[in-house]
């Protein structure tokens, strides 16, 4: 769908250059499709970061010690 | 530029435990639409959730486009890993594909974990080490 957007040239300059575009159109889309990128994800995080919502995901850092104790382990037993 | 986020960042964001003020602060990285995240990271995160957990975790995993993992990538890990042993450090397997998938797209990992800038002084990838 095609529509139609005022904008001053001190705005559209603004655009292109965040965008690193120099086309109106492209520039223009790139920055809008950011945009409701930007505002999906924070509707989508809100209960995480309003601290309605939250994991308790124990053992992460067990894990990944383990992984990479075991991999030096597996270090030593190859240089031995 | 291409950020993927690593798995401790998920980890202190969803965590309830976590600082709000930590969480404040990591935030913006999710937000910015060019965050990615990689099937390793994803892994890591799904497998300490509880069941109840995975699902609302899974969405917020699919809200970001996850980097592909190069055809070559259990070769590039076993190199990478040989080169930080080469210069005196052993490297989890995980880091490594994680650190492999982020060089394979030129993007820049965003941890809060100090070995991955270990790995990065022989790979070829930036990354942004964050403090808590």
């Amino acid at each position: 769908m095609k529509i139609s957007v005022e904008l001053s040239d001190s705005e559209l300059k603004e655009v292109c250059r965040f965008t690193g575009l120099n086309k109106k159109g492209p520039a223009i889309r790139k920055i809008v499709v950011n945009a409701l990128e930007i505002e999906r994800r924070k509707a989508l995080f809100e209960p995480i970061l309003s601290g309605k919502w939250g994991a308790d995901l124990k053992g992460f850092e067990e894990s990944r010690a383990l992984d990479r104790k075991k991999s030096r382990e597996r270090a030593r037993l190859m240089s031995e | 530029m291409i950020t993927l986020i690593d798995t401790s960042l998920w980890i202190d964001l969803t965590r309830r435990k976590s600082p709000q003020s930590l969480r404040q602060r990591i935030a913006p990285y999710f937000l910015d639409p060019s965050a990615h995240t990689a099937d390793p990271v994803a892994f890591e995160l799904l497998r300490h959730a509880l069941p109840a957990e995975i699902e609302f975790l899974t969405r917020r995993l699919e809200a970001l486009p996850r980097l592909p993992a190069p055809v070559d990538l259990w070769g590039r890990a076993a190199k990478l890993g040989q080169n930080c042993r080469k210069a005196g450090h052993t490297a989890g397997a995980l880091d490594l594909l994680i650190a492999v998938i982020a060089a394979a797209s030129d993007a820049t990992l965003i941890t809060l974990d100090e070995d991955f800038a270990k790995i990065a002084e022989v790979g070829d990838f930036d990354v942004k080490l964050l403090m808590r």
